[in-house]
């Protein structure tokens, strides 16, 4: 075999190179020699560290983030208050210009009482139409969150419905898992009952108990208690629920924003 | 905003890290790495209408935070101009020398640390990303390219050349460190 070029023994490094490299390489001291300088440039980029951000980082940027956000709406809720009021003088007027046009070419004198009012049908139009500003009666970034807390759920739960009863399992680092699903999961399940998402409310209610099993879990599983843990799994096809509502909401969440709060 | 808001506030809570993570990597300052932060989650506010595949959702976010990454890196290309031309000085200045006391050490780490950042400073804002992406946070070539919007091979290319600078730039300084791979 030839000798490796500089961009296969990357390739190496990523674990994307094919199994002859790695033959290669165990018999080849000049690849050897290069792959390891290779190896220790790429070992050295390791050592610029980052900087820690503590578990509550994410709510200081939330708490920074909420009024930007407030802020960056105003401007959009502004400018469609000017569009509309814009409409409805441009309507008015062009309806009151015809109106008089007709008047003078048709009609005898008709008293201002008698005259029809100017039309305020497109301002309704247009406060019909207009999608709302991230109100509440939009569900998508809703069904965003809920799709991915179910994709991980179900992953969890697959994990789990597949380990080895004969054996003794580690679960330590599922139940840290669960422990975090099921604060999510608690969150998620209110706020889609507040906004009327009634079978995403129901699944997460399900699903809820069997997180809660499983972060109160010891770290190690075996025998009848593991077997018990995937009875309870697959009682009531829970991760069959999971799957079907978690897909159903990865599409909504993908579809345009004005899907229907209850399409669910 | 009402529940809507409340899904956002974790959306920003589960990911922030991951993002800030990324913006450190990319801009090599904390405090533009929490800028980047913001900014991504912002972004992300106002476009998450325009989203179209939640499969794809980290590799979208990822795609926000390095565009405003690079935003970024932009409005402060005369300061970083002027550090690196002082980075790319110390490293034209040779080898680190090895066998020094502990406190030294300490000093030749922060050195060799910031010989590094200099290094990373040297790569286009294509090539540091691909290379952020492919040896920090792991993703394939498949993600970088979706991200960068680029084809496999041209993503592959991409970090060659990422890996070739600092291979030119740093192997001068890796003679006493050990590879543990």
């Amino acid at each position: 075999m030839q000798h490796l070029n500089e961009e296969q023994l990357v390739l190496q490094h990523y674990g994307d190179a094919d199994s002859g490299a790695a033959e290669h390489l165990a018999s080849c001291a000049q690849c050897s020699s290069e792959y390891d300088v290779i190896c220790r440039v790429l070992t050295l980029v390791d050592g610029v560290p980052v900087p820690e951000r503590g578990a509550g980082y994410g709510e200081t940027v939330w708490s920074n983030l909420r009024w930007k956000m407030d802020r960056a709406q105003r401007p959009q809720r502004r400018l469609t208050l000017y569009l509309a009021v814009a409409a409805v003088a441009a309507t008015a007027f062009v309806s009151g210009l015809l109106w008089t046009t007709g008047l003078r070419r048709h009609e005898p004198a008709v008293s201002v009482a008698e005259r029809p009012a100017p039309s305020t049908q497109p301002a309704a139009a247009i406060a019909r139409t207009t999608p709302p500003l991230g109100g509440d009666s939009n569900p998508r970034v809703l069904l965003l969150v809920v799709g991915d807390h179910l994709d991980n759920s179900e992953r969890l739960l697959i994990e789990l419905s597949n380990a080895d009863p004969k054996g003794s399992v580690d679960i330590a680092s599922d139940r840290l898992r669960s422990e975090e699903l099921v604060a999510a999961n608690r969150i998620y399940r209110q706020t889609a009952a507040r906004t009327g998402n009634s079978r995403i409310a129901s699944i997460l209610e399900e699903l809820e108990p069997v997180l809660l099993e499983i972060s109160h879990a010891p770290d190690r599983l075996r025998g009848a208690a593991l077997v018990d843990l995937q009875k309870r799994i697959e009682a009531k096809g829970l991760l069959f629920k999971v799957r079907v509502i978690g897909s159903e909401a990865d599409r909504s969440g993908s579809a345009p924003q004005h899907t229907p709060t209850n399409s669910l | 905003m009402g529940g809507d808001s409340d899904a956002f506030r974790l959306l920003v809570e589960r990911h922030s890290r991951t993002v800030f993570r990324v913006a450190y990597r990319m801009t090599g300052n904390e405090h533009d790495a929490d800028d980047v932060v913001q900014e991504t989650f912002l972004r992300v506010y106002r476009q998450l209408e325009n989203f179209e595949s939640r499969a794809n959702f980290t590799t979208w976010l990822h795609r926000i935070a390095i565009n405003c990454s690079v935003d970024l890196l932009r409005t402060r290309v005369r300061h970083d101009r002027h550090r690196s031309n002082d980075s790319e000085e110390a490293l034209m200045n040779g080898e680190v020398a090895t066998d020094q006391p502990h406190a030294e050490r300490l000093l030749l780490s922060s050195e060799v640390q910031r010989h590094v950042s200099a290094a990373l400073e040297t790569l286009s804002g294509n090539e540091r990303t691909a290379f952020v992406l492919r040896h920090f946070e792991g993703m394939s070539i498949e993600e970088i390219g979706s991200v960068l919007g680029t084809r496999v091979s041209a993503t592959k290319n991409t970090i060659f050349r990422a890996v070739r600078k600092l291979r030119d730039q740093l192997e001068p300084l890796v003679r006493t460190t050990s590879c543990n791979t």
